[in-house]
C-alpha cells in the first residue's frame, strides 16, 4: 500500500461552499469563519470535526479498495 | 427558523443525558412540537416541523438512521451539530456587540446602499457645479 496524501477543504456548514479566506491567517479553537457565499459564521472547531470525519471516511474507503485489490491479486495466483 | 430549534433541541438532549449524536434518534411528532413550543414560546405544528426537517435533510444536518417512515428514526449529523453550534455562537456574538461594532457591521452589510448614496451625492454635486457654470 502506497502512502497517500488527502486534501480536505473546509466547507461552509450552511451552504456547503468551500470556505475561502486569508491564507496567512491562522485560525484557532473558538474562532468563527465567515462564508463569503452565504455570509454565515462557521464555528472553527465544528468545521474541523466535520473535516476529520470526512478524512476518516476517505481513508477507510481507500484502505477498503486497496485490501480488496490485494485479496483479488492473492486469489488470482 | 424551526430548523435550528430542532437541532438545538437534540443537542440539549445529548448534553443533558451524556450521549453522542450517533446514539440519539428522534421522531417528528406532536411531542416534539410541544417540547419546542414550550421552550421557545412558538406555535409550530407537526407539518411545520416536517418541512423544517426536510430542509435539514437536504442540508445534511439530519439523516435517516433506518429505512422506513420519512419523519421517524432520525439522527443529527456532525454537520448538523456544527451548524447549530455555529448559529448559537454567532447569535451570542451579535448580542454582545458594542454600539460601534453594530454601526460598523451595519455599514458592512449595506455597503451597496452607501456606494449608491455616494454616487447620487456625487452626481448632484456635479449637477450643481455644471448648472452654476451655465
Amino acid at each position: 500500500m502506497k502512502d497517500i496524501e488527502l486534501h480536505i477543504s473546509l466547507k461552509c456548514l450552511f451552504c456547503g461552499e468551500e470556505l475561502k479566506g486569508d491564507t496567512e491567517k491562522k485560525y484557532s479553537s473558538g474562532d468563527m469563519i465567515k462564508c463569503k457565499e452565504c455570509s454565515e459564521l462557521n464555528d472553527y472547531d465544528s468545521l474541523k470535526n466535520v473535516a476529520i470525519e470526512e478524512g476518516k471516511t476517505a481513508v477507510a474507503s481507500y484502505a477498503k479498495d486497496e485490501i480488496s485489490k490485494m485479496l483479488k491479486g492473492i486469489f488470482k495466483k | 427558523m424551526p430548523e435550528f430549534k430542532i437541532l438545538a433541541n437534540i443537542i440539549t438532549f445529548m448534553e443533558e443525558n451524556g450521549v453522542t449524536a450517533q446514539n440519539v434518534r428522534f421522531h417528528v411528532d406532536q411531542k416534539l412540537a410541544d417540547e419546542i413550543n414550550l421552550k421557545h414560546g412558538t406555535q409550530y405544528t407537526v407539518p411545520d416541523l416536517e418541512k423544517a426537517v426536510d430542509r435539514c435533510i437536504a442540508n445534511e444536518w439530519i439523516k435517516h438512521s433506518t429505512l422506513g417512515e420519512k419523519y421517524k428514526y432520525l439522527n443529527i449529523t456532525l454537520k448538523g451539530v456544527g451548524a447549530s453550534r455555529s448559529k448559537v455562537k454567532s447569535e451570542e456574538i451579535k448580542i454582545s456587540r458594542t454600539l460601534l461594532k453594530k454601526v460598523s457591521d451595519y455599514i458592512e452589510d449595506h455597503k451597496g446602499v452607501f456606494i449608491l448614496l455616494g454616487f447620487i451625492v456625487t452626481l448632484i454635486t456635479l449637477g450643481f457645479r455644471f448648472l452654476g457654470e451655465i
